[in-house]
């Protein structure tokens, strides 16, 4: 649960960095951008907190997840690219809740695919299914609070790109759960889950920018402000791991819609360091206020509907099920579900300190090259959130690392 | 010579190479058998599906 909420936060600080650079820029140099920004710490993460041998023993046990991931990855990407030509068609506010029905999406093929909250008694179906439902009103309270200050250039491709990209989102934590039903470390499935990510973001950017010269000038021509992008990407995977480790020990029925509270971090990035709504009416203020109070409601209540013994044995059975059918020891899937290692060892070897040492050079590079950024913010505003997300990072890091080990 | 050649061709040189092909072989047999699982599994294909409309949609929208 705290892995969700934390998730929500950095998720929802992602946005912050890409909103200095939406202008003059295609949805698809944007989002391939982030998604080199995902790819570098996607390996680095990885890297520093297990180390590649221990990735590469998880991908043993389990050698079929790598087809899961990369599909999760295929989706992510496709779903990534929409949400851009959603918020340019439709704006931020209507696109956000309309993307995030994808944990309405999770619940329904969590209780279908992999028995969640199979065994629940009537108080946890209750509170799952009306937290999603509350989070889903409270979102749209949030969108239709700000629809008027955006004006939709075109409302019915930008509705239809992110109810798509909330199909694509919801339908991904399938592959998630299917690898850590099977007991796989999320830091092991990233890694190959971004290989899927970077190859249909590269096709998909050849295919819409005319080919590889014209992309390559059109990244050239953005090289000063794509450490922003980058930084948004960054970001994004440190919320989606926490994510993935909500999927992993919660469910998705429950992992998602918090996760999902990143809308009102988003909010109040918006709002506090942009100055957005500045001047808004009192009736619009109302409706923001009331909608994330709803949304945060929402999330309390799936947050007190966590899962029971007998919820839990039916995941058990469904995660055995899953080690039967692909042949993967029934003690790994066992240890890696309780949280326990199951036979690998942590060691960096020189592989992992190149990873890291080729990201921060490049990294590094592309800041040496950013431009300031030209919109206004309130600085401290900005450290009072980065504090607390920081914060947060640490609470669930520590909480994370003393019950899992990161497993 | 006849020996010598046999002694030459003793487990050291032709036993290994066969063991490291069989293993070989089982390898690709068990990829090839887990891909297979792979595409048998129905929830597989759900994915799959949603990404092939989810393309559609953005070549449509953009």
């Amino acid at each position: 649960m705290l892995c969700g909420v934390t998730a929500g936060a950095w998720l929802g600080a992602a946005e912050a960095p890409t909103k200095l650079v939406t202008l003059g820029l295609s949805p698809v140099v944007i989002s391939l951008g982030m998604v080199i920004g995902v790819f570098l710490a996607r390996w680095t993460l990885p890297a520093l907190i297990q180390g590649t041998s221990y990735v590469a023993a998880d991908l043993r046990q389990a050698p079929h997840l790598i087809v899961w991931a990369v599909l999760a990855g295929c989706l992510w990407a496709v779903a990534n690219t929409l949400t851009i030509f959603a918020v340019r068609d439709v704006g931020l506010s209507i696109a956000f809740p309309l993307w995030n029905s994808n944990s309405l999406l999770g619940i329904l093929w969590g209780i279908v695919f992999f028995r969640e909250l199979r065994g629940a008694d009537w108080r946890r179906w209750l509170g799952v299914l009306g937290g999603a439902l509350l989070m889903f009103a409270g979102g749209t309270a949030l969108a239709a609070a700000s629809a008027a200050q955006v004006p939709a250039k075109d409302a019915m491709r930008g509705v239809a790109a992110a109810l798509a990209a909330g199909a694509l989102w919801g339908t991904m934590y399938i592959p998630y759960r299917k690898a850590y039903l099977t007991g796989m470390s999320p830091l092991s499935f990233i890694t190959f889950f971004t290989v899927g990510e970077l190859g249909m973001m590269t096709a998909l950017a050849l295919t819409y920018s005319g080919g590889a010269t014209q992309l390559w000038s059109e990244l050239s021509g953005a090289r000063h402000v794509l450490f922003w992008l980058l930084a948004g990407g960054f970001v994004w995977v440190v919320g989606d791991l926490f994510q993935q480790y909500a999927v992993k020990y919660a469910g998705i029925t429950r992992g998602i819609p918090l996760s999902n509270t990143n809308q009102l971090w988003g909010l109040a990035w918006g709002i506090l360091v942009f100055g957005e709504l500045r001047g808004a009416s009192q009736s619009v203020l109302s409706q923001v206020i009331g909608g994330s109070v709803v949304m945060a409601l929402g999330a309390g209540i799936i947050a007190l509907s966590s899962v029971s013994r007998s919820e839990h044995q039916r995941w058990e059975e469904a995660a055995l099920n899953e080690a039967q059918r692909y042949g993967v020891d029934s003690r790994y899937t066992r240890a890696r579900i309780a949280g326990e290692d199951a036979g690998g060892k942590r060691r960096r070897t020189w592989i992992d300190w190149l990873v890291v040492t080729i990201a921060t050079v490049i990294i590094v590079g592309f800041a040496v090259n950013a431009q300031s950024p030209q919109i206004a913010v309130r600085g401290g505003w900005v450290a009072a959130l980065i504090v607390a997300t920081l914060g947060m990072l640490m609470t669930a890091a520590i909480s994370l690392w003393r019950t899992t080990k990161f497993n | 010579m006849m020996p010598l050649l046999r002694g030459a061709a003793s487990p050291p040189s032709i036993a290994r190479p066969l063991a490291e092909r069989r293993m070989t072989d089982d390898r690709e047999q068990s990829s090839r058998s887990w891909l297979s699982l792979v595409v048998r599994d129905v929830q597989f294909w759900v994915p799959v599906a949603v990404l092939i409309a989810g393309l559609l949609i953005l070549r449509w929208i953009s």
